[in-house]
């Protein structure tokens, strides 16, 4: 697999040459699809799960097409633009096979509707088809995503922790996310919340006793309502918009 | 299927965690390889399907099971097995052993504080009767008695039960090395005759011997009923800690004192409790007679009533005489013409009135 980090000939990061490629160097743009094709190559062959050649097999096509199409997406600052461009060659060829109805001769399950081959729940389905619009809205809360990741870091706490601290019924998941927002709204709260990168449960329980939940419901929710309350005062607006925190 | 709106927010390998509007995180695992962070994927909601799958799925699966199993007529092989018998041992210590149809133990009980500390001893849940009774007469205090009472009281009647205590006989006579060979005593007996050793706490194998051999003195003319033997009529044997030849213990009956009456009873059923006395065969000749195995066991199941209700007898009348101020005694005789009460016995009288022998 190629490392983002690697470059090519110019000495400059793929990232770097996506960027000038999607600015208008339409050189960069070829130089960087040239130079990727075995990368296309082998993706697509992955995905087909055939040995595909240049010039003889349509999925070929279908991948470089996807891997302009990456370039011309991939607006964000981090890198990882070649899992990037793996994803859209992966999705297209799916697009692909679709159109072509030839399910039959699908070499793996994924490209069915109904997704069997998951595992529990049963049947995610992926969403329909992406326009350049939408990849660059996927990019978007990619990157929110990863910053969020790398603000709870800082708060000493990892993806999983937030996970094994959301509640699982309804009711308490909507109490312990109002006590975030009451947070995000009290600036001396804020303050104290992102200096010493913990939540202020004696704060919250003392400013807002009769709002939040009692002191022990705090320290069992305590990551799950930090991680709330990092997407509201980081303002990962993507994150905020599809939680409906606005 | 409903399905609700999930943000993915993490991949690694085939793992993928992601995130509903309502902030519920949802980890699934996938094989697409065109699913990352960011994108947006259609998850059903986690409601009946979940409770369908972790509930009623392994309980419609066990009903499968069931009805297939008992279509086949394998149904017997599903339930627990229903008790067949009661198997007792007497060694050194009475053990009763409950025993299910399929001949494994599933539960001991102790009955007096030898067989206490036997079973404490023994692995014997789940264990075939035969082993248990061979493990607990290598025990080194069981190896040190010759003599054995295996007693079944059947709770269902039926061919497994002559089976069982075949293979309980088997087992108890399986020899041990260091030991001598034992003498073991087999009887079929019925729950009246267990209930009736209740009355004494002792086991229905340890009461039936005793009535045996109560019948066996019966048979050779010696007089045994309380009334008819005379206080110091010498016994067969000595009495308990006793040697023979030695007057009984009079220094014992001599003693007025409560405490020392009341240590009658607790010495008599003491005795009765840790000495097994010898059934010789001429003692089986009134049973052996009866050729029916159900007339054995009425003929077996009267004598130790009868036995067990004069022993109950005896005690009630030592413990009102006991009960008496000291140095009166109840005057009167019985219908026999037998003194009644009154002067306290030695414990070794009082053995021998139930016909003790111990040769």
């Amino acid at each position: 697999m190629i490392l983002s980090f690697l470059t090519v000939s110019t000495g400059e990061t793929v990232e770097a040459r996506a960027a000038r490629a999607r600015d208008g160097d339409s050189q960069a743009r070829e130089d960087l699809l040239r130079d990727y094709t075995p990368f296309i190559v082998k993706t697509a062959s992955s995905a087909a799960r055939r040995y595909l050649v240049t010039g003889r097999d349509d999925e070929v096509s279908v991948g470089l097409q996807a891997f302009n199409e990456a370039i011309s997406a991939y607006d964000s600052p981090r890198p990882g633009f070649l899992a990037f461009a793996a994803t859209v060659i992966r999705r297209r060829l799916i697009d692909y096979y679709r159109k072509e109805k030839r399910r039959d001769e699908v070499p793996f399950s994924s490209l069915s509707d109904d997704d069997e081959a998951e595992e529990w729940p049963a049947n995610v389905e992926a969403s329909r088809s992406f326009a350049v619009d939408d990849w660059s809205k996927v990019l978007e809360r990619r990157d929110d995503i990863e910053e969020w990741k790398d603000v709870l870091k800082a708060f000493r706490l990892t993806l999983k922790d937030v996970v094994k601290a959301a509640p699982k019924h309804v009711d308490a998941r909507e109490r312990a996310i109002r006590t975030a927002v009451l947070l995000a709204t009290d600036e001396d709260l804020v303050r104290e919340f992102l200096e010493h990168k913990k939540l202020p449960i004696d704060d919250l329980v003392r400013h807002l006793p009769d709002e939040v939940a009692s002191r022990k419901t705090l320290e069992r929710q305590k990551a799950f309502i930090t991680a709330i309350a990092v997407i509201l005062t980081h303002d990962l607006s993507s994150l905020k918009e599809f939680l409906d925190l606005t | 299927m409903e399905r609700q709106r999930g943000l993915i927010v993490d991949r690694l390998g085939r793992k993928v965690t992601a995130v509903t509007r309502s902030g519920e995180f949802v980890i699934f695992k996938s094989s697409r390889e065109d699913l990352m962070p960011g994108m947006e994927v259609a998850l059903p909601v986690r409601g009946f399907a979940a409770f369908a799958w972790r509930r009623l799925a392994p309980a419609l699966a066990l009903s499968v099971v069931l009805i297939i199993v008992s279509f086949f007529g394998y149904q017997q092989y599903l339930y627990a097995k229903p008790l067949l018998a009661y198997v007792t041992v007497d060694c050194a210590g009475s053990v009763e052993l409950e025993v299910n149809e399929a001949g494994l133990v599933k539960v001991a009980t102790a009955i007096d504080d030898a067989g206490h500390d036997a079973l404490s001893q023994v692995n014997y849940i789940n264990k075939p009767a035969q082993e248990v009774v061979a493990a607990l007469l290598r025990l080194p205090n069981a190896t040190k008695s010759a003599d054995v009472v295996v007693a079944v009281v059947p709770v269902k009647a039926g061919p497994g039960v002559d089976t069982l205590e075949k293979k309980v006989v088997d087992g108890a006579t399986k020899p041990v090395a260091g030991a001598e060979p034992k003498s073991v005593t087999s009887l079929r007996l019925d729950a009246e005759t267990r209930d009736s050793a209740k009355k004494l706490g002792i086991s229905a194998g340890r009461a039936a011997l005793w009535a045996l051999s109560r019948q066996g003195s019966q048979v050779e003319g010696e007089p045994v009923t309380p009334d008819e033997r005379p206080h110091e009529a010498p016994g067969k044997g000595p009495g308990p800690g006793e040697q023979p030849g030695q007057a009984p213990q009079q220094g014992q009956s001599g003693q007025t004192g409560q405490a020392g009456r009341k240590s009658d009873e607790e010495t008599v059923l003491g005795a009765i409790k840790s000495a097994l006395p010898q059934v010789d065969p001429k003692d089986l000749k009134d049973l052996n007679e009866r050729k029916d195995a159900k007339e054995r066991g009425q003929y077996l199941k009267d004598i130790t009533k009868d036995w067990v209700e004069r022993v109950v007898e005896e005690i009630r009348k030592e413990k009102e005489s006991q009960s008496a101020p000291p140095g009166q005694s109840k005057p009167g005789k019985d219908t026999k013409g037998n003194t009644k009460g009154g002067t306290s016995m030695a414990p070794s009288d009082l053995l021998r009135r139930f016909s003790w022998r111990n040769e």
